[in-house]
């Protein structure tokens, strides 16, 4: 090769970066890309550092249980012509508080109540888009989710209910810690566990109905998961653990939307993959 | 020497099922009390109705002076849970997190953790010759270190009462002697009330100065040495009263 073609080899290369450059500058320039950023960032945060309470309660599955129920909210919410959100944050919180009662009460396992309440959230939901004459767009955008149409209002929505989700987890930490190492140990140092379920359930409820509009209704308990269950595979402490499990969700929402976004891929569903690339990454580290 | 705790004709029950029925006893300070019973005698379910963990069908108990349902002091009262699955290898607490749980009765919300409460730790990893695991998991220790972890969160908050449930299951012999031997420097050093439950009533018999003996109710209640004598006891037992008495007769360690 002279030096004439290896000039022009850099100057191909030199400008393809270029252009590789100028369109990633211009895709963080977009405004649904930083709001899909933004409103991802968040969600994805308190989603993991939620996930890392439930898995340890082996309360994992609440989260695609309470997704089920929001399906059938957004589908009230359409039919009534209401914003969905308005009305599935009440709607979702009531029902994490329905499934407590009923694991408290009835004497069932929670894994029953979650299925009880899931199924009649699905039920609600098919059965109003039925009674509107089938699926329409605004209801099947919400099974699998789209970030990149994610609207102002959401974003500002999604940013301030994420920042109450995290103050409130911190505020409750130690509480929260105590009683998901030991509930019965935590009673005993005077912290009341039924107000700190309730707190736990509240919390699951509101992020799981943000995370809908991310991911979408089928591939919310991924984000609530597999964060979670990444961290702990390598973490060394408790804080830790909640720490890299956030890290792990932020990096895969950043990646998920960009690839989404170079490639024309869904969203959702690469957000959750590159989750579970990172889980499988850590199982191989544990190993070594 | 002051009332710790008081129970007076106190009654658990399970659903329909009494699983305690008038007992009644009293403990002060420096006591140290062996729980002994057979299974389903109702031992745990004391600890528990003590704890506040389970409600009283009936009678009154008062600790620290305060009635059950109104007591908050819990900074007062240390408990070591019975040894069981709870350390999961999969729960990354290290042993610092775990002990900063003992401190918590003693923090109002929202429940900061500052360098008052690490140096605490510090001071209590000290005491148990500890401070090199202080930053190790939790469930990477052996079962004797976990225990002992378990019995400084116990005793992290300072308390006047600690409570053991059945201690020693998870020790080996040696483990165990140790173990028994840092509860009794505790009692008789620092003058804290112990109740320990216990199914080894003849090993318990060498440091315990009391037994609490129950069956749904109370059987005995007094001093070991008493109980070893006793013809009623004697009657009630048969044979078994020999053979709870042989090694506390033998290996008399505790000094009252």
């Amino acid at each position: 090769m002279d030096m004439n073609n290896i000039l022009s080899a850099i100057n191909i290369c030199t400008s393809t970066n270029i252009k590789t450059n100028m369109e990633f500058i211009n895709f963080l320039q977009y405004s649904f890309i930083q709001r899909a950023f933004l409103a991802g960032s968040f969600v994805a945060i308190i989603c993991a550092a939620l996930g890392i309470f439930l898995v340890l309660r082996k309360m994992s599955l609440i989260g695609d249980g309470l997704s089920h129920v929001s399906f059938g909210a957004i589908a009230l919410g359409i039919f009534l012509g209401i914003y969905p959100f308005h009305i599935a944050v009440p709607l979702v919180i009531l029902s994490s508080y329905i499934i407590l009662k009923i694991t408290e009460k009835a004497k069932i396992y929670g894994d029953a109540a979650i299925g009880i309440v899931s199924a009649v959230g699905i039920a609600g939901g098919v059965l109003l888009a039925s009674l509107s004459n089938g699926f329409n767009v605004d209801l099947f955008s919400y099974l699998f989710g789209n970030i990149l149409s994610i609207a102002l209002s959401e974003v500002i929505l999604s940013v301030i209910l994420s920042a109450i989700v995290l103050i409130i987890i911190y505020l409750y930490y130690w509480d929260l810690f105590s009683a998901t190492f030991d509930e019965e140990y935590a009673k005993t140092t005077g912290i009341k566990t039924e107000y700190i379920n309730i707190i736990i359930s509240a919390l699951t409820a509101v992020t799981v109905v943000l995370a809908v509009k991310m991911v979408g209704v089928m591939l919310v308990s991924a984000l609530l998961i597999l964060p979670a269950v990444t961290s702990l595979q390598i973490a060394k402490g408790f804080k830790i653990a909640i720490v890299l499990a956030c890290c792990t969700a932020l990096i895969s929402v950043v990646l998920g939307i960009t690839i989404s976004f170079f490639l024309n891929w869904p969203s959702g569903a690469t957000i959750v993959l590159l989750n579970a690339l990172f889980f499988i990454l850590a199982l191989i580290y544990k190993k070594l | 020497m002051s009332v710790i705790l008081k129970a007076n004709k106190i009654c658990v029950n399970y659903g329909k099922t009494p699983a305690l029925h008038n007992v009644s006893f009293e403990i002060n300070q420096g006591d140290y009390i062996g729980l002994a019973g057979p299974n389903g005698a109702g031992k745990t379910t004391l600890i528990k109705a003590v704890l506040g963990l389970i409600p009283l069908a009936n009678g009154e108990m008062k600790i620290f002076d305060q009635p059950q349902k109104k007591f908050s002091a819990w900074q007062k009262i240390g408990y070591l849970p019975q040894k069981s699955a709870i350390i999961s290898t999969l729960f990354p607490a290290t042993v610092e997190e775990i002990l900063m749980l003992g401190i918590l009765p003693s923090k109002k919300w929202p429940k900061v953790i500052g360098k008052k409460e690490h140096e605490r730790v510090d001071e209590i990893l000290e005491q148990f010759k500890i401070s090199d695991l202080r930053k190790k998991m939790i469930s990477e220790l052996s079962g004797g270190q976990q225990q002992k972890i378990l019995l400084a969160r116990a005793l992290i908050s300072k308390p006047q009462l600690l409570i053991l449930d059945e201690p020693s299951t998870a020790l080996d012999p040696e483990s165990r002697e140790s173990f028994f031997q840092i509860i009794s420097g505790l009692n008789q050093n620092n003058k804290i009330a112990i109740i320990l439950i216990t199914h080894d009533t003849g090993y318990i018999g060498q440091y315990a100065q009391k037994l609490l003996y129950l069956d749904k109710k109370l059987v005995y209640f007094g001093k070991f040495s008493e109980f070893c004598t006793s013809t009623d006891m004697g009657s009630y037992f048969g044979h078994e009263q020999h053979i709870i008495c042989h090694q506390h007769l033998h290996e008399h360690k505790h000094q009252n």
